[in-house]
């Protein structure tokens, strides 16, 4: 039987799309590269890359980054 | 143009450059320093360019000099620069400045008076003519007006209107009347009269004082139907006209209903029943008080919207009317 999901503590950052145009990232650390077609993070243990097409940083706040544009891919480096 | 933009405008932002090889960590300085940085494009492979507020563009340029990077100011955009293009010209500033006295002062005047709820033209000339006696008029200075004084002279000088209520919006003022209800005109005993029914109903007593019964006990009448004639037969004089007068009770049916709505005060039915209930029980105890009550029968309505209650009573009521005669004398 499968347990409810309730009460449990996630670490690492928070990434949320909204559809395939916006992605806010919370927990940023680092900007490790801004490119037109691709963006790098450092959210700690692990970096993201995202890829697409005419990325633009919409927002920058404290460990919080908004990036707009037509995204492709998403990926993982650990 | 979003909200966004309307604020922009407002406040001001700075458009600047930023170039150098590590732009990436100029981005990442202004990120843990929380500056208010945004719309950031990047131009080639050693530029970028963003927005920022115009208060805090030095703090972004420590955040470009920590970083490694050359930053240059594009231009100013918003009202501040605005203003801060035209401050020595003081023909503009005198210019503004007259412009929104203007605007203060001619606010304190009334520009229109707007009346709704009267029952006649006359009635609506009568009022606006009794608010220009009293200094309520087009032109008028707005803060010396005393709304209270206003408001009693009004129904004071008309017995038609039971409320009246003045709202100066802006340059303009609407004045609301209310219509007062006034009571039957009393037919004095010294009239002619029938006495006619008064609504509905079956008849269950027909006592005539003075006149003639034209009705009978158990009979249905209509609202107006003549009950007690004022034309009197009598045996020494002849015919002739009374002022009628008797006691007519008739069984008739009343109801009283009420719609509560579903809303967050009365989320479920119960709830909206419960105050449908209270406000026909507080309607009955006025309405219906002093009258004798044959049968009480309770409808409840359900829909999507809320709870339609109904009380329907059988009552037993004096149903007489009086209905004054036209001789022509």
């Amino acid at each position: 039987m499968r347990k409810k999901e309730t009460g449990h503590s996630y670490s690492g950052a928070q990434i949320e799309f909204y559809g395939n145009t916006v992605v806010t990232v919370d927990g940023c650390k680092e900007i490790l590269e801004y490119e037109p077609e691709t963006v790098k993070l450092n959210v700690g243990r692990y970096n993201v890359r995202f890829t697409g097409k005419d990325l633009t940083l919409k927002n920058l706040t404290d460990k919080q980054i908004t990036v707009e544009g037509c995204f492709y891919n998403l990926e993982f480096e650990c | 143009m979003n909200a966004w933009d309307i604020v922009n405008s407002v406040m001001g932002y700075v458009a600047f450059t930023v170039t150098g090889v590590r732009c990436e960590a100029f981005l990442t300085e202004v990120m843990k320093n929380n500056l208010d940085v945004w719309a950031i494009r990047r131009v080639d492979e050693v530029t970028i360019t963003a927005k920022t507020r115009g208060i805090v563009y030095k703090d972004v340029q420590k955040a470009a000099t920590a970083s490694g990077v050359e930053i240059s100011y594009k231009k100013a955009h918003g009202l501040p620069s605005f203003l801060t293009k035209y401050r020595f010209r003081y023909g503009v500033m005198a210019g503004a400045v007259i412009f929104c006295i203007a605007i203060a002062v001619l606010s304190l005047f009334i520009w229109d008076i707007n009346i709704s709820g009267y029952s006649s033209l006359y009635e609506r000339d009568r009022v606006l003519e009794l608010l220009s006696d009293n200094g309520f008029h087009v032109g008028a200075f707005t803060p010396a007006q005393d709304y209270s004084s206003l408001k009693r002279k009004i129904m004071m000088e008309f017995n038609t209107i039971a409320g009246v209520t003045i709202n100066v919006v802006g340059n303009k003022a609407y004045v609301e009347l209310s219509a007062a209800r006034l009571p039957p005109d009393r037919v004095s005993d010294g009239t002619l009269c029938n006495i006619v029914a008064e609504t509905d109903g079956q008849l269950v007593l027909v006592e005539a004082y003075r006149g003639t019964a034209v009705v009978s006990v158990g009979q249905a009448v209509k609202k107006g139907q003549l009950l007690i004639s004022g034309v009197y037969n009598s045996k020494i004089m002849g015919e002739r006209i009374v002022h009628a007068r008797g006691k007519v009770l008739a069984r008739t049916l009343r109801k009283h209903s009420v719609f509560i709505p579903f809303d967050e005060n009365f989320p479920d039915e119960q709830a909206a029943l419960d105050e449908a209930r209270e406000k026909l029980d507080f309607r009955e105890k006025v309405e219906i008080r002093d009258i004798y009550v044959e049968k009480k029968t309770e409808h409840v309505e359900t829909s999507d919207s809320g709870v339609m209650l109904e009380y329907a009573y059988v009552v037993i009521e004096d149903i007489c009317e009086r209905s004054e005669i036209f001789t022509g004398e």
